[in-house]
């Protein structure tokens, strides 16, 4: 079928401004937008610029803001975004990101912000001989959070974010929930002071906005009221 | 620029990582540099598992393991390597836990085992629970963990920055690479006493593949072209189940848990095939009889793919065991394998061969000693040689975690004790780089690079995929000599120096263009059928003469010149490999 | 190590939780005030009457319930003229009665200066990211609801005092 993609382009070497430029392309409806973007990459400009790699959402390279939301393109199939012959797709680098090239964006705060909270596990104890033990229902409670590709569609589609680009994010927030609610973990002490902080879990007000754009159908806002609960314990006791 | 490190690690997936942190907690000064950023890399699409024998859920012994494997690898795999790795493997992964990986647990709170194709109990009795895994998401797992761990220990990395030679004194001895920057378009010299590549597998080499675009074989064909062998390239996996026309993976564990293959016919034909083990015999096995299908018509409608049919196992097993899977069909393919059988085909999974090194992740120049000072290479640009002719699913990540780890921490030794000083950098070291740069941002006539490319994958995919023929295979020689020659005069729109990805697909060609070639000839030069490679001109197995490694070394552009080195054997004699 | 990003300040985490207790409780004390001002037979200062401006020019005054007016009446003779004023007065001049909705209104006073304040600096710094303005918006804003609280606590204390009965 035919369709018009639209996508925001910019090139901070040549161009002033982002400017929209406007493709005709003949699709399959099944084809995903990642497939559609790469056929005019391929056939029409090779200038247009993506990130991309795995194309079947598993390695976060290609969120953007497809149709005015934040989703991966290899994971969003045509079919699913225009209503007939002619229609239009929009493609727009993720909002709020500084814009490296089209639709690549800078993600250099996204992974400082990831670093702040101390992403890995902390443990006190030495290790015993064999794995530590955690029970299947102590593991439930990380699994969901531990499917995080960490493409930053949340982050960039939160108000808080949009309003204050230093707010941590619901990405790193889960990424500290992920580890402080890990049974194996002992870094609460370390790591809640960062999230319990001016720019940190208290900027989240529950608006849901991340839990729509994530692309693993994480339920990040329950993550983070839980750690935030964690949080006000950990206060009330000191 | 001219960065220095101690050692410079090329490629941050499983393997790239874990050399990375066991480096670093060995005291050197390390640095990652590669084309994606770390999470980006295709070891997060691994689903299934990691094979070790571990115990956790019945008796299992390291040496089961390590039969299975040499059984898996047609005899072809190295055994004392082999032995090592499934002697590592249960500690390595108690140390992964120990970091923190998520890994799925059973009742007793240890880390979760289940059942995967040709892991066996007591020499191939029966199928052994031996697999480790977080959900279906394994290789996610232990990539991001990994990642974690390396920024906790301060590893410096540098995201987005595409190695493209190797530098090397005239003694041989590697001093460092050159990389291209793609945010700003600079090349970058990284000096190093120690160099070890990861970069991964070459799936874009075909058209239907369940590797990701980055998956263009980078590590080896630099060293190819630094007059390094590779070793048995002709043994390219091709897992039989990818999604029609798309290649992505449906897991092994779709058939483990009850799925059939049918053709057009509504046939089960894998019980002609394997009347014992049927739709559960080994990837190049099932591979072949899938093509045997479409071949003699019996594809659905005629057409090239034959149906996965999970209907018969049921909504509740499907959405708890399989859900990615299920999730991968509905998106993809609009299909719910609840209520319709999946379109399936081979597709290109998994390279067997590589750079050959030792169990400690040195690469060999020639035969087995013969070391080239200051290089390693571990993953799946690697060959140690564990998988042989053809891999055993799990076998991989397993791989990556003990040869990485075991790279990271000779490296590390190996510096402690000799305290080794930097080799001086040669002259114009980033040469070559430069000029080939510039000769593709100069052209202005010519095909752009995804015509030249798709031709290459399409007759890569007729002609060197899971059969093949002395015709077939000079078909396919006779396509890439006009394909090297069209590759040289591609023209790129893109000239900026910021993010210039365009240019580095025509970079990543000239490289699918050498592997291409140098697995064609390797294939065309085995005159047996062995694992995955399978020449109908030669259908038997023949140990007298194959039971040897290639090696195959570039002389010239174009030109190539074979040598052999022998197979270790320690405890298992070759065999008949039936199931 | 050491970013930008996420850097460690004093605990909020009580601060939210206050904003959260306010909250609730906010949801009761509305109730409670709403229903007394508005629909409270004796009690309620604010009639459901619409009248035109014609009839307040002429010095239209609503309509108490019956109840409400008898109660002014009863306390400032028949011909007492009932305003809101008086209605209101008259809650919080009795001695038994007024202790209880003094008390009532100034929990409802400091839970709302709380509550919207807190919620107020939460937007003020989700816009004003350096750190000096930040320090200036806090400090006006909650020194305007230091005011408030004091201008809102003296008028709930010695309102009525005036209706104090004469016996
Ligand atoms: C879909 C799928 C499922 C799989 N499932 C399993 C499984 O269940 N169990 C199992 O054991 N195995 C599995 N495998 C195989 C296994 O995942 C891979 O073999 C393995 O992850 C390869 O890891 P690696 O570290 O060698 O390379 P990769 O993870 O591929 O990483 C390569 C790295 O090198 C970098 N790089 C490449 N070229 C350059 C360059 N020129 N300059 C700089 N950097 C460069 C990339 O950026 C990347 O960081 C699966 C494979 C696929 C495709
Ligand atoms: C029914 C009574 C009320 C309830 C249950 C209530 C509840 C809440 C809650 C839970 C929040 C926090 C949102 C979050 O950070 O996640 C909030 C924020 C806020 N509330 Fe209320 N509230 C009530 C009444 C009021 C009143 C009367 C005012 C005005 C005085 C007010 C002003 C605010 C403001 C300004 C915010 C800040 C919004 C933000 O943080 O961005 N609320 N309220
Ligand atoms: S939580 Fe979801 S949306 Fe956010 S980074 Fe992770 S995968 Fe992406
Ligand atoms: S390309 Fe990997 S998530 Fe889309």
């Amino acid at each position: 079928m035919n369709v018009k993609v639209k996508i925001k382009r910019f090139n901070p070497e040549t161009d002033a401004e982002p400017h929209w430029e406007t493709y005709e392309v003949d699709v399959d409806p099944m084809d995903s937008a990642l497939s559609v973007l790469l056929h005019i990459k391929w056939h029409i400009d090779g200038s247009l610029t993506f990130r991309k790699s795995c194309g079947h959402g598993v390695c976060g390279s290609d969120a953007m803001k497809i149709n005015g939301e934040n989703r991966l393109a290899c994971s969003v199939l045509v079919r699913d975004l225009v209503k007939g012959e002619g229609d239009t797709i929009t493609f727009e680098p993720l909002p709020t990101a500084p814009v490296i090239k089209d639709l690549v964006i800078d993600q250099s705060r996204f992974f400082e912000k990831y670093r702040a909270v101390k992403p890995w596990l902390i443990t006190r104890t030495p290790p015993p001989e064999r794995e530590r033990l955690q029970s299947p229902e102590e593991f439930a409670l990380i699994d969901d959070a531990t499917k995080c590709i960490m493409c930053g569609a949340c982050t960039h589609a939160c108000p808080s974010t949009w309003a204050d680009p230093d707010y941590l994010g619901p990405a790193a927030l889960l990424k500290a929930y992920r580890y402080t609610f890990d049974s194996r973990d002992e870094g609460a002490e370390e790591r809640l002071p960062v999230v319990d902080s001016r720019e940190g879990l208290w900027k989240c007000y529950t608006i849901f906005n991340c839990n729509e754009a994530c692309p693993k159908e994480i339920d990040i806002s329950r993550w983070l009221s839980a750690l935030k609960r964690r949080a006000v314990m950990e206060a009330a006791a000191r | 620029m001219i960065f220095s490190h101690d050692v410079v690690i090329v490629g941050a997936g499983g393997s790239g990582l874990m050399a990375a942190l066991y480096a670093k907690e060995g005291g050197a000064d390390v640095a990652v540099i590669s084309k994606l950023h770390p999470l980006r890399s295709h070891t997060g699409a691994a689903q299934g598992g990691i094979g070790a024998a571990l115990g956790n859920e019945e008796e299992d012994h390291w040496l089961w393991h390590a039969f299975d494997t040499v059984k898996g690898s047609d005899y072809l795999g190295d055994q004392d390597a082999i032995e090592i790795m499934c002697q590592d493997a249960p500690r390595t992964i108690i140390e992964l836990e120990h970091y923190g990986v998520p890994f799925s647990r059973n009742k007793e709170g240890k880390i979760a085992q289940r059942r995967f194709g040709g892991h066996t109990r007591n020499f191939g009795e029966a199928p052994v629970r031996r697999t480790c895994h977080a959900a279906d998401r394994t290789g996610h797992a232990i990539l991001h963990t990994l990642y974690d761990q390396c920024v906790k220990n301060q590893v410096r990395f540098y995201d987005e920055f595409q190695a493209l030679d190797l530098i090397m004194t005239p003694e041989g001895v590697c001093c460092g690479v050159v990389a291209y920057e793609l945010l700003t378009g600079e090349i970058h010299v990284f000096h190093a006493k120690m160099v070890c590549l990861a970069t991964g597998g070459y799936g874009r080499v075909y058209k239907t593949t369940s590797n990701a675009h980055a998956s263009t074989g980078d590590g080896m064909a630099i060293v190819l072209r630094s007059g390094l062998p590779l070793e048995d390239m002709e043994f390219v996996q091709f897992h039989p189940t990818g999604l029609y026309r798309l290649g992505i993976l449906v897991t092994e564990g779709a058939r483990g848990e009850g799925g059939i293959l049918i053709n057009d016919r509504g046939e089960r034909f894998m019980e002609r095939y394997a009347p014992t083990v049927k739709d559960l015999a080994p990837r190049d096995l099932v591979s072949r009889a899938i093509y045997q299908e479409i071949r003699e018509g019996r594809g659905i409608n005629g057409k090239d793919y034959v149906y996965l049919d999970l209907r018969h196992v049921g909504r509740e097993v499907i959405e708890t065991k399989l859900p990615e899977i299920a999730t991968f069909s509905r998106t993809y393919l609009g299909i719910d394998p609840v209520k319709e059988p999946i379109p399936v085909a081979p597709t290109c999974h998994y390279a067997m061969g590589g750079i050959p090194t030792n169990y400690d992740g040195q690469v060999e120049r020639a035969g087995r000693g013969s070391i080239v000072p200051g290089l390693y290479a571990v993953g799946e640009c690697a060959c140690v040689s564990v998988h042989g002719a053809n891999r055993l699913g799990s076998n991989s990540l397993v791989d990556l975690v003990v040869f990485g780890r075991r790279a990271g921490i000779h490296m590390a030794e190996t510096l402690r004790k000799e305290g080794r000083k930097k080799e001086p950098l040669p002259d114009n070291p980033d040469r070559r780089v430069r000029e080939m740069l510039e000769d593709i941002l100069s052209r202005t006539q010519g095909e752009p690079v995804a015509v030249v490319r798709a031709d290459l994958q399409q007759t890569m995919m007729d002609n060197v995929s899971v059969f093949r023929t002395e015709e077939t295979l000079n078909t396919a020689l006779e396509d890439l000599k006009q394909i090297r020659e069209r590759a040289k005069r591609v023209v790129i729109r893109d000239k900026s120096k910021r993010f210039n990805t365009e240019l580095m697909d025509a970079v990543e060609l000239g490289f699918l263009v050498d592997l291409a070639e140098v697995i064609t000839r390797s294939a065309l030069n085995r005159t047996e059928s062995r694992g995955a490679h399978s020449r109908e001109d030669y259908p038997k197995r023949d140990d007298e003469n194959w039971l040897k490694h290639t090696l195959i070394y570039r002389e010239g552009e174009g030109e190539y010149r074979f040598d052999y080195k022998p197979v270790t054997i320690t405890r298992f004699q070759p065999q008949e490999r039936k199931y | 190590m050491a970013t930008q990003y996420g850097k460690t300040s004093r605990s909020y985490a009580m601060n939210w939780f206050l904003h959260r207790i306010t909250g609730t409780f906010l949801v009761f004390l509305l109730i409670t005030h709403f229903w007394v001002q508005h629909y409270d037979a004796q009690t309620a200062s604010v009639a459901a009457q619409v009248l035109s401006s014609e009839q307040i020019e002429a010095g239209a005054l609503p309509d108490y319930p019956e109840a409400a007016k008898e109660a002014v009446r009863a306390r400032y003779g028949p011909d007492a003229e009932v305003t809101p004023y008086d209605v209101v007065m008259l809650r919080l001049a009795d001695p038994v009665y007024a202790v209880l909705w003094k008390g009532f209104n100034i929990l409802f006073l400091i839970f709302a200066l709380h509550h919207g304040f807190y919620g107020l600096n939460n937007i003020l710094t989700d816009y004003i990211r350096n750190p000096i303005g930040r320090v200036l918006a806090q400090t006006l804003s909650w020194t305007l609801a230091l005011v408030l609280l004091i201008v809102g606590l003296y008028s709930i204390i010695v309102a009525g005092w005036g209706y104090m009965p004469a016996s």
